[in-house]
């Protein structure tokens, strides 16, 4: 069984630029996207279990290969990283199209998994836009999977309800935060990374085309940044903290809330 | 930019559940018929499910003026595979300008392949929606941190999934007389079948959409069991922003924002949170808001109607000692 599980670098912490609103990177510590190291723990899971060769993808900036080599210590076989400046500013529909791209051109694919969301955008679209670039079905939301022959039986964690599916294989699932406990790499683990392959590709190398990606390529921009208007009078309690207790309360109780 | 002159038109996107619409999918009816009415042009709203019986004579009732049904057996549960079918097949032939989804399970799992397939934009977990009616660009208001973004797509048609209150079905009943037009589906057969279905255990103190208080902590909430009394003291559940449930300091159904549940109590009391867009989305409905927080220049304040700079744990101490008494 080939497994593909798509994976994002992002901050370790979420650090906002106080004046323009936007994320810092820059000197800010960068890890795997936390539900996406459950994607590859369900994959070296099912490894343990079943003959399977696990790549791992990810589109980033070339220092997005410590991401990928810490999922090649988790015990991935190989990964690709894909690197370019035209890919820069991409949307959910320009990044779906790269990865799926690129996984087209590993070519053997039978289960593909991506974290829910990501911490630093999570729009949670990137899993089903390449579902549907590979033309093949999807099962989200996922927190517990088994691989029956040449289905997946897998459990879908909803708003009031668990939801049991089969689904055929190629298939695309993506992963809650929290269903398996990503396991930690030894060091040994961490040396034997470092001699898996790693492959870097440019867009020319998937052959993707340039007007469908990077900032020029994707349909949505991001228009400017402003903060939310001040949309209450906020009445400012002031004192000892038994003032401001007995202020609140007053004014909670005048107004029949408690 | 190709063709967007041949897009007219709001389409919002409705499924049953039991005998009724998916919670929150009327919110977005309203929303749907404002948008509408700014850029002068028609609603209509696509209506799947099972035996749909009057529903699509309500969604006329509440200002839709051409409702598409489609009424299947199939389409009892929601599935990806058909849903995807019926939405996409109706959108080549209606080609709406504008098209919404609520962010739920099932339209976060379905709006980003239909904007796949028409190989246009989609934004996630819009909190607002305006309009330019010279360029009728949709402007998608989305919580980007401690900002807000504003997100245009310069496709057609615009989609974007929409984070609608829980309380927030705001009905013009206005009893428009508008068509249903009886959509049959063609359907294949899907790679993905339903084994089993279980509902969640759901305790009361996670039920908190329907609580009328709610005691919220964030990261500078040191004692959240002092929270937890409060919330108990004032019959209400407690409430948490992503950063505390992702510690797993409280479980995940105590979530509340952008990617937890959107609120509405009549009192609501934010204890050391500072008010990112994230969370704000989920909880700036509510009656009352009071703001317990370290940092007097804290976003949260802005919305709040009663603010307190103070440490929150001793804050709330001192509230609960004079409750006791």
């Amino acid at each position: 069984m080939d497994i593909v599980v798509c994976i994002k670098q992002v901050p370790e912490e979420i650090v906002i630029n106080k004046k323009t609103g936007t994320l810092i990177r820059d000197n800010v510590r960068a890890t795997i996207n936390p539900c996406d190291k459950n994607a590859i723990e369900l994959a070296v899971s099912l490894k343990e279990r079943h003959n399977a060769k696990i790549t791992l993808v990810s589109m980033g900036p070339s220092d997005a290969e410590k991401a990928l080599t810490y999922g090649l210590a988790m015990g991935a076989d190989q990964a690709v990283l894909l690197c370019d400046k035209a890919f820069a500013g991409s949307d959910t529909l320009a990044t779906a199209l790269v990865l799926s791209t690129a996984i087209k051109k590993i070519k053997h694919f039978d289960l593909i998994l991506c974290g829910k969301e990501t911490i630093d955008s999570g729009t949670q679209q990137v899993g089903p836009q390449i579902a549907h670039y590979l033309k093949i079905s999807q099962v989200t939301s996922v927190i517990d999977l088994s691989v029956k022959g040449k289905k997946i039986h897998a459990t879908r964690e909803l708003r009031d309800e668990f939801e049991t599916l089969e689904a055929k294989l190629p298939v695309l699932v993506t992963v809650n935060k929290g269903m398996n406990k990503p396991r930690l790499p030894t060091y040994l683990d961490i040396y034997e990374a470092s001699n898996k392959d790693l492959f870097i590709w440019s867009a020319k190398d998937i052959k993707v085309n340039k007007d469908q990606i990077g900032l020029n390529g994707s349909p949505t921009k991001i228009g400017n940044l402003f903060q939310p208007e001040k949309k209450r009078r906020c009445i400012m309690l002031k004192g000892s903290t038994s003032d401001v207790a007995n202020s609140l309360l007053d004014h909670l109780r005048s107004k029949e809330l408690i | 930019m190709k063709n967007i002159d041949k897009y007219r038109g709001v389409l919002v996107f409705i499924k049953k559940e039991q005998d009724t619409f998916v919670k929150n999918n009327l919110g977005l009816i309203s929303l749907g018929r404002v948008i509408a009415d700014e850029l002068e042009t028609k609603l209509s709203a696509i209506l799947a499910g099972d035996s749909l019986g009057d529903l699509p004579d309500k969604l006329r009732s509440y200002g839709v003026d051409i409702v598409y049904t489609v009424d299947n057996p199939m389409l009892k549960r929601y599935s990806t595979f058909y849903y995807q079918k019926i939405v996409c097949d109706l959108l080549k032939e209606s080609n709406p300008e504008i098209v919404l989804f609520c962010s739920d399970d099932v339209g976060m799992d379905l709006a980003p392949r239909v904007a796949c397939e028409f190989q246009t934009g989609l934004s996630a977990h819009c909190m607002e929606l305006k309009t330019d009616k010279k360029s009728r660009q949709l402007l998608q208001i989305c919580p980007y941190f401690d900002h807000m973004a504003t997100i245009l797509t310069n496709t057609r048609p615009q989609i974007a999934t929409i984070q609608v209150g829980a309380k927030k079905d705001l009905i013009r009943k206005d009893n428009r007389k508008g068509k249903i037009i009886d959509v049959v589906p063609d359907f294949e057969n899907q790679n993905v079948k339903i084994l089993s279905v279980h509902k969640k255990e759901i305790s009361d103190q996670e039920k908190i959409e329907e609580a009328d208080v709610i005691v919220a902590v964030g990261r500078g909430m040191k004692n959240i069991q002092l929270a937890e009394e409060l919330a108990t003291t004032l019959s209400g559940v407690i409430g948490a922003t992503q950063a505390v449930t992702d510690a797993d300091l409280l479980s995940e159904s105590h979530m509340i924002g952008q990617t937890g549940k959107v609120v509405q109590p009549k009192l609501y009391i934010a204890c050391g949170i500072s008010g990112a867009g994230q969370h704000i989305v989920g909880m700036q409905d509510s009656g009352t808001i009071v703001a317990i927080n370290t940092d007097e220049n804290a976003p949260i304040f802005k919305i709040a109607d009663y603010g307190i700079v103070g440490d929150a744990s001793k804050v709330i101490s001192e509230i609960l000692k004079i409750l006791k008494n």
